[in-house]
């Protein structure tokens, strides 16, 4: 069996002989070139080079092509900051308008077409992909979902809209749905056997919510991925546990999540609709921080927490961060593509807990002199949940100005994270007020984070 | 072979004016005009419909948007296949447009074979360009594909302004021909300056759109001379233009807003055909520009007039 057969298969919810890899290597591909992650996602040679050898290095059965959520925001008016270790991110909102303003519907006439931003770098890069290796490895395409590229439009006021302006959230998702229509013909044309849609902020919205905006736009997506004969993905970061059951019911192909689900419980819910499940390596405490032996055994003992691993899919947690050393994502190859062998190898290891908690000093939660807002994130800068936490803490800090504190930290750091350890942070992004745990992936409306912030004054 | 002149330009920028003085350029030639706008109401055709040229119009929509182009080749192509197609079109294309697909769209293989796109030629309001260039993502796209820059209306802006724009205009393409001018006034040879266009050599500028590009109608009835003026300068500087033909008791005007300048002059409707929709204004704006806020702020100072939104 093909590897990319063996993929196919576990999309469709049928038993492989093993367990299908898929190392979600955007730009941290760029890395195993020596690049930056901005000459990885601006130039097409450096692009075809180094996925070519995130093939060569990683032997994945699905090979991510592209994973940035700002190309889309990108054309359509998003100014983007650029980093050397990471994708960009969004700098500004172009439908962000004051409270008193009646927000602004893109006209369709603005979907973007292939020859706009680097949709035509990007098809180039994956036409030649395709060429050099598409007969044996599957290629996935991911495409921005609509609810984070209507985030992108349009801030953070998008979490408000929902409870005050429903009409405006369903006309400005449908324009961002058009979008992801477009995008997936142009990478399917361009020989991607799966699309996926990369929704984060799904994680971070009620499963009301869910019903009421998102379960419509993606079920057309998805059938229109399908009717297109390509394979369709849900991709989500964060907690998202309280909505697997109703991302299942979109009809796509198959679930990733990162290691804020716990996937046995995930799974079992996708076997009861034949969606398959991908996850769910964690991405900083394992991958960018962990021995090359803690990959192999977190890899090990998720297969074997499995009684039945038909539809299963190991899978990074989510987009790689930049540094994980590429030791560590071999480690977890082996581990998937040869379970027996790797089990023997780490059968004595037992993980080191170096993090000592003692030497954080947490502040004096009882006796601050004002209130203390502190967000736990991954990372602000390249994970889009993190990214509207931040900002709607960012909001009520500029309100309040010196009446509150305010700190982020991120799970990236390495010394910040027995910080996390500490205070007990269960899902990230998580918001603390004065050390009580006030959101925990929901990202509050305004109103209601100035409302929790009073009521500590 | 058909030569086709791009004219871009901001809202307000002067295109218009600028054209009836290129045209006089070329009194021996056959000439067309292909004039867009992007409201729904077309008031260039209106003011051009004087001119000796072969004239097409193009409303509610930019021709390089997918709404519009098709609408635009089946344009250029019929006036290549007339019987005497023109020597020169020149294509006034809306304020808000993003011209920079215009190469790839003139390029297609087979299409217009006995096309020479010769160039774009950009006009920059100069008192106005600071302030445009920063909100308007268009007013980048538009300098981007010129080439040849005219900054206009030089005789509102300072000294200052003008070395500003010449370096903004410099930075982007080092060496392309820049001119001052005030009045749409144009020379023969500042067109043959126009080198023809070229390939982009490096990487060119992505194409990106705006999306924060708005336009309204508003129907207005009951006002005279004065009280218009008096409603359109509440609302104008929130606005990138306004654009219509009122009746009013004193007579027919043209009303002609860009940004805050408000302008209404007697209009002679004799003569042109198709007849304008009067009372009828077109708004323009975008980018957070609060026009619907401030038009509705407006109406109630106004009693016993109506204005409606479209």
């Amino acid at each position: 069996m093909l590897p990319k057969e063996l993929l196919f298969a576990a999309l469709e919810h049928k038993s492989t002989p093993r367990t299908p890899w898929i190392p979600f290597s955007g730009a941290h591909s760029a890395r195993l070139k020596g690049y930056t992650a901005t000459e990885f996602l601006q130039d097409e040679d450096k692009m075809v080079e180094c996925l070519l050898e995130v093939n060569r290095l990683f032997k994945p059965d699905g090979l991510c092509c592209i994973f940035d959520l700002q190309v889309e925001a990108e054309i359509l008016g998003c100014d983007l900051l650029w980093a050397d270790d990471g994708p960009p991110s969004v700098a500004s909102h172009p439908l962000d308008c004051d409270e008193d303003e009646d927000p602004v519907v893109p006209c369709e006439c603005t979907i973007p077409s292939a020859e706009d931003g680097r949709i035509p770098l990007i098809c180039r890069s994956m036409r030649r992909i395709k060429e050099a290796i598409g007969d044996t490895t599957a290629l996935y395409g991911l495409i921005t979902g609509p609810l984070t590229l209507a985030s992108h439009l349009r801030g953070s006021n998008i979490f408000m809209d929902m409870f005050d302006d429903d009409e405006y959230v369903h006309d400005l998702l449908d324009f961002c749905n058009k979008v992801a229509f477009k995008m997936a013909d142009y990478f399917i044309d361009a020989g991607m056997d799966v699309i996926a849609v990369v929704d984060p902020l799904i994680s971070q919205i009620s499963t009301a919510h869910f019903e009421e905006f998102i379960a419509e736009p993606f079920t057309a997506l998805f059938e229109h991925i399908k009717s297109k004969g390509a394979y369709a993905s849900f991709f989500v970061c964060g907690d998202a546990t309280r909505n697997i059951e109703v991302m299942c019911k979109t009809g796509c192909h198959s679930i990733s999540v990162d290691e804020n689900v716990n996937i046995q419980t995930a799974k079992a819910i996708c076997d009861k609709y034949s969606v398959s499940i991908g996850g769910n390596i964690p991405l900083t405490t394992i991958m960018l921080h962990g021995t090359q032996q803690d990959n192999m055994k977190y890899v090990v003992d998720m297969l074997d927490s499995f009684e039945d691993t038909t539809g299963l899919i190991v899978a990074t947690g989510c987009d790689m961060p930049f540094g994980i050393p590429f030791e560590n994502t071999i480690g977890c190859m082996q581990a998937a593509q040869h379970p027996d062998e790797v089990r023997e190898m780490i059968k004595d290891y037992v993980a080191e807990d170096d993090d000592d908690l003692s030497a954080v000093e947490l502040p004096d939660y009882a006796n601050l002199k004002k209130p203390l807002v502190e967000a736990f994130t991954l990372d602000p800068a390249t994970c889009a949940a993190c990214t509207y936490m931040v900002a709607a803490a960012d909001e009520a800090k500029a309100a309040f100005g010196d009446a509150i504190d305010y700190n982020v930290y991120r799970y990236t750091i390495k010394e910040e994270i027995p910080r996390f350890k500490k205070m007990g942070v269960p899902n990230l992004p998580s918001l603390y007020i004065n050390g009580e745990l006030k959101f925990k992936s929901i990202i509050p409306s305004r109103e209601e984070l100035e409302a929790a912030i009073r009521a500590v004054m | 072979m058909t030569k086709l002149y791009l004219i871009t330009g901001f809202l307000g920028s002067g295109k218009t004016t600028f054209l009836h003085k290129l045209v006089r350029l070329f009194p021996d030639r056959r000439l067309a005009i292909v004039v867009n706008e992007f409201g729904k109401v077309g008031v260039d055709g209106v003011l051009l419909s004087d001119l000796e040229a072969e004239l097409i119009e193009i409303n509610n929509g930019s021709i390089f948007c997918s709404c519009r182009l098709e609408q635009f080749e089946e344009g250029i192509a019929s006036l290549l296949t007339l019987d005497e197609p023109p020597e020169l079109i020149f294509v006034e294309a809306s304020g808000l447009s993003d011209p920079t697909a215009v190469r790839s769209i003139l390029a297609q293989s087979g299409k217009f074979a006995s096309l020479d796109y010769a160039g774009a030629i950009c006009l920059i309001d100069a008192a106005r360009f600071q302030k445009v260039y920063q909100t308007a993502r268009v007013c980048r796209m538009q300098l981007a594909v010129a080439d040849l820059v005219l900054i206009n209306k030089c005789d509102l802006a300072a000294p200052q302004q003008l070395a500003e724009i010449r370096d903004t205009a410099e930075a982007q393409k080092p060496g392309r021909p820049v001119r001052e001018t005030s009045f749409g006034r144009i020379e023969r040879e500042w067109i043959s300056e126009m080198e023809r266009p070229l390939p982009a050599d490096g990487p060119a500028e992505i194409h990106t759109r705006d999306i924060t590009l708005q336009k309204l109608t508003i129907q207005l009835s009951g006002f005279d001379l004065n009280s218009v003026e008096a409603f359109l300068k509440m609302f104008a500087g929130d606005t990138y233009r306004v654009k219509g033909v009122l009746s009013l008791p004193e007579g027919v005007y043209l009303a002609d807003c860009v940004g805050p300048l408000v302008e209404l002059r007697p209009f002679a409707l004799t003569g042109i055909s198709p007849a304008p929709e009067l009372d009828r204004l077109t708004v323009l704006f975008g980018n957070g520009l609060p026009a619907k806020k401030s038009i509705r702020t407006a109406i109630p100072l106004f009693p016993g007039r109506s204005v409606s939104i479209l």
